[in-house]
């Protein structure tokens, strides 16, 4: 993740940063209970080790280990009652919780029967197609149509690609695994991932791809929403940055880089774009924040427009006038300032200077 | 939209690339003039050429910056050849000296430009000097903007309560500052000197009347050694009051040092 959350400790100061909200919930507690399948880490249920399952319950989980295994195999599938049995004794006897039991014997009968995990089928039990911020639940089956954000360097062998993938709801983690040797994934191309599993760590969740998994380039491209904060500050701005007030920027519609000495770092020579923007330093005396103004939001705290700007450049022969101008009137003041928190910049929403 | 995204896309770029950069910019702390001209002890924490300076404040933090916000009293060029101007801030508590030369063409512009007294916000880096035995501090300006008695307010505010918050941890502290605070200031140390300057700041912003009921109860002492304290017409008590002369003197030979 690309979120730099803002210190804490500021208990001393009611003048702090403090979060608002995390627009994107991907830290739901409220995961729903998949009664087929689901996987526990062995001490998170240690509550039921005193509770006894009623029949039903194991009759339950039985039947949905059954479906799980496909109807072609090499042998003889267990009965419902054998599973059941079995799921008995391992919680009533040995105090094992249900969960614990159910993975253990999806495993022994996967052993029995020389089956892959990836084998298992799981009816019912894909969620189709979703959203990536929807996603909220360990080891779901589900369809996603998404971009790849990132491909980063894999670390293991096992691992065939591994990176980041968007779509307007958010960004999560896949991988993909080598042993499913499904086609390579191009940065920045849109496909829709059908079969995909999700996985959760540490209140974290990202998607696989396995053997079970299929991958379909789609045409067009997804506006990926990025990893964003809303924060409220109430800070003093002590610094404006070089860089700051009248800019020219790139042309390029899918560049828009700032411009230094009228060359763009990847077009070169341009005819550059006037724009406003101020890259502020806010400090509560404990937190250094970055932030950046927009034209829109440099046009609201300095009252001034881009135009005022540029004939201010044109009367004083110099651009460096309009970012002097924004230090004396903007720096030392003290501002409530609302934005998103996108890597170590607050993108500024809206700031009104106190008082 | 697709404005954030493209920054957020380079700043994540930025961040990979360039991990030692963003945590790289040292904080401004907020201190009344009475401690910063107390924090006479400025060091390095490593031998590296690019180190910051730090001055270790009396009730056991650091400083590489200050914000502070206070009255310009008195501006004067103290220069040999080129214009080194001083400059006199007064807060609440005391007076602090800022000198701004041809390095700090934005805050020597601004000096060099208003009429005193005006209120100025200050974002400085402090250094030390000695002279005749004495060490005083200087502050030297990044930025020096022109700002309203509400800005003003708002940071002697602010400022009560950082250093409210130190003297409160300073005596079950066990940071390494608080313990160097100890061993550098020594005999001098007497952090009752920094409660009194946070009362003077209550009393100039007129908040004595909420907080005189808690003193009375608890801090009585401190509030008769309040009283004994000498002001002069311009607020400025007097012990802050030092030779200028001086002090441009040895600060216009620092000065060559950074």
């Amino acid at each position: 993740m690309l979120l730099q959350q803002p210190s804490s400790g500021h208990s001393h100061s009611n003048l702090i940063f403090y979060l608002v909200s995390f627009t994107q919930s991907n830290h739901s507690s409220q995961r729903q209970q998949s009664r087929h399948f689901q996987k526990m880490s062995s001490n998170t249920k240690s509550a039921e080790l005193a509770v006894t399952v009623s029949d039903t319950d194991l009759s339950e989980a039985a039947t949905g280990i059954l479906e799980q295994f496909p109807d072609d195999l090499d042998g003889d599938l267990p009965s419902e009652k054998e599973i059941a049995s079995r799921l008995e004794k391992m919680t009533n006897q040995y105090k094992v919780p249900l969960d614990e039991a159910r993975r253990a014997a999806v495993s022994h009968y996967r052993d029995v029967f020389g089956l892959e995990y990836d084998d298992l089928e799981f009816p019912g039990q894909s969620a189709g197609d979703v959203t990536l911020a929807s996603i909220n639940q360990h080891e779901q089956w589900v369809d996603v149509t998404v971009k790849i954000v990132e491909l980063w360097d894999p670390t293991h062998d096992s691992i065939d690609q591994v990176g980041l993938i968007g779509d307007e709801s958010g960004r999560l983690k896949f991988t993909k695994w080598t042993k499913a040797e499904l086609p390579a994934l191009e940065e920045g191309s849109v496909y829709k991932l059908s079969n995909v599993i999700t996985s959760e760590y540490q209140g974290r969740y990202s998607i696989n791809l396995n053997s079970r998994s299929t991958i379909e380039p789609v045409d067009g491209d997804i506006d990926v929403r990025a990893d964003i904060e809303d924060v409220q500050l109430s800070v003093p701005m002590v610094a404006i940055q070089s860089g700051s007030g009248l800019i020219k920027r790139c042309p390029d519609e899918d560049c828009t880089r700032v411009l230094q000495n009228g060359r763009c770092a990847e077009h070169g020579d341009v005819e550059g774009e006037f724009d406003l923007r101020i890259k502020a330093v806010f400090d509560d005396g404990e937190t250094v924040q970055y932030a950046i103004f927009d034209r829109e939001a440099t046009e609201a705290i300095a009252g001034i427009t881009l135009n005022e700007a540029i004939e201010q450049a044109m009367d004083a022969l110099d651009t460096s006038v309009v970012e002097d101008a924004l230090i004396d009137a903007l720096v030392g003041r003290y501002y409530q300032v609302e934005g998103s928190i996108v890597g170590r910049y607050l993108l500024v929403n809206e700031a009104e200077q106190h008082g | 939209m697709s404005e954030s995204n493209s920054k957020s896309s380079s700043s994540s770029t930025d961040t990979e690339n360039n991990d030692s950069g963003w945590h790289g910019r040292q904080v401004a702390k907020r201190a009344f003039a009475a401690e910063i001209n107390d924090a006479t002890h400025v060091f390095k924490q490593s031998d590296e050429e690019r180190a910051p300076n730090f001055a270790l404040l009396p009730s056991g933090e650091v400083a590489n910056r200050y914000f502070l916000v206070g009255t310009i009293t008195e501006v004067n060029d103290v220069g040999n050849e080129d214009e080194y101007l001083q400059a006199r801030v007064v807060d609440p508590t005391g007076t602090m000296f800022v000198y701004a030369g041809q390095y700090q063409p934005q805050a020597a512009a601004l000096l060099s430009s208003l009429e005193p007294p005006a209120y100025v916000a200050v974002t400085a880096k402090p250094s030390a000097f000695e002279s005749d035995g004495e060490t005083y501090v200087s502050l030297r300006p990044e930025t020096t903007t022109r700002v309203d008695n509400e800005t003003r307010d708002q940071w002697v505010s602010e400022t009560i309560e950082c250093t409210e918050a130190r003297l409160d941890a300073f005596p079950d502290s066990d940071s390494e500052f608080a313990a160097m605070s100890r061993e550098q200031y020594g005999d001098s140390l007497d952090l009752d000197n920094y409660r009194e300057a946070v009362n003077d700041a209550r009393e100039d912003l007129g908040m004595d009347m909420d907080h005189r009921s808690d003193r009375s109860n608890s801090e009585t002492t401190t509030e008769n050694q309040n009283d004994d304290v000498s002001v002069d017409e311009d607020g400025v008590t007097k012990e802050a009051t030092v030779e200028e002369a001086e002090i441009a003197a040895a600060v216009a030979n620092a000065r060559f040092e950074e």
